[in-house]
């Protein structure tokens, strides 16, 4: 039976009331104006070297963490990282579970075992995690996005899996 | 906010020809962003990729965004059919309208622009590795 089940929630629209309930500014959404382009593909997962970007607020330890005012950096996560040596901070999302087990926001686990049972070609030496939570689309278009994208060529990974929060 | 910013990502990757699959836990942002390929988890914010302790279905749910690479070259929202509990009850706090008497309190964090960290422990090992001119840990910071 799956009569309880509600749909899923609409956040523009809760988010947008919540705020204008509260007296903040209207936050601007970002409705992309045009189709995305797709890469061109010539290799099976199972033959790629896959890369991750996660938006959590994910830094090692030894790293200098984020701050929670329009934060456009990232930190570059060796993907031999221990899930042990990895902590969340985020002043968006609920962090309890990241902090009991950093794979629910950064499945650093899972992407090794794919590797393994061999569904994933490689894992990228490093994995990628920035905050997210930017109200400035400007500085992710301009900044965060176009760094990331160097990176992930450098890293030479023909696909990517992106994990926001 | 994430969903969005992971969208405006997506596309610039992959005009740089590199390919993209992501997991939603927001399948209306997610639209609105024209992700590019994705699967939606109806599971609450901070469980991206499901639940504590449980790997098995991190795979399943990776595996399902990352089959999409091979199968679909256009515009795909996948909703996969794992719930996070008996009934949808999670949702109905999500989000919603604030009690009158607090809604004059702004109820968010301070935004402040000094780095934030889970414990004081990582803010010593952070000045730490960073007492020196051989940083080689934090090589994504533009100072």
């Amino acid at each position: 039976m799956e009569d309880n089940r509600q749909p899923p929630i609409d956040y523009i629209d809760r988010i947008t009331a919540t705020y204008e309930a509260l007296g903040y500014d209207r936050y601007q959404w970002h409705y992309a104006q045009t189709a995305p382009s797709f890469a061109k593909r010539t290799k099976l997962v199972s033959e790629s070297k896959i890369g991750m970007i996660a938006t959590g607020g994910i830094y090692r330890t030894g790293q200098i963490s984020f701050h929670y005012r329009d934060d456009a950096s990232y930190r570059a996560i060796p993907s031999e990282t221990n899930a042990s040596d990895l902590r969340a901070t985020h002043f968006a999302y609920d962090l309890s579970g990241a902090r009991e087990d950093i794979n629910v926001v950064f499945p650093i686990k899972a992407m090794k075992a794919l590797k393994e049972e061999g569904h994933i070609g490689a894992i990228s030496e490093n994995f990628f995690t920035c905050m997210g939570g930017i109200y400035s689309q400007r500085s992710v278009q301009e900044e965060l996005a176009p760094n990331l994208v160097e990176r992930c060529l450098q890293e030479e990974v023909d696909a990517v899996l992106l994990v926001p929060v | 906010m994430c969903h969005q910013t992971v969208g405006l990502i997506a596309h610039q990757l992959e005009e740089a020809g590199i390919a993209t699959t992501s997991i939603s836990t927001a399948k209306d942002i997610t639209e609105a962003a024209r992700m590019p390929r994705s699967v939606f988890l109806d599971f609450p914010h901070g469980y991206t990729a499901g639940k504590v302790a449980n790997t098995r279905l991190a795979i399943d749910i990776i595996k399902a965004a990352l089959d999409l690479i091979d199968a679909v070259d256009e515009e795909t929202l996948k909703i996969l059919p794992y719930r996070w509990g008996n009934n949808d009850s999670w949702k109905d706090s999500v989000f919603q309208i604030p009690e009158r008497e607090s809604a004059t309190t702004d109820l968010r964090l301070e935004r402040s622009d000094s780095p934030q960290y889970q414990t004081t422990q990582d803010r010593e090992y952070a000045i730490e590795s960073h007492d020196g001119e051989d940083c080689m840990i934090c090589s994504g910071i533009d100072y």
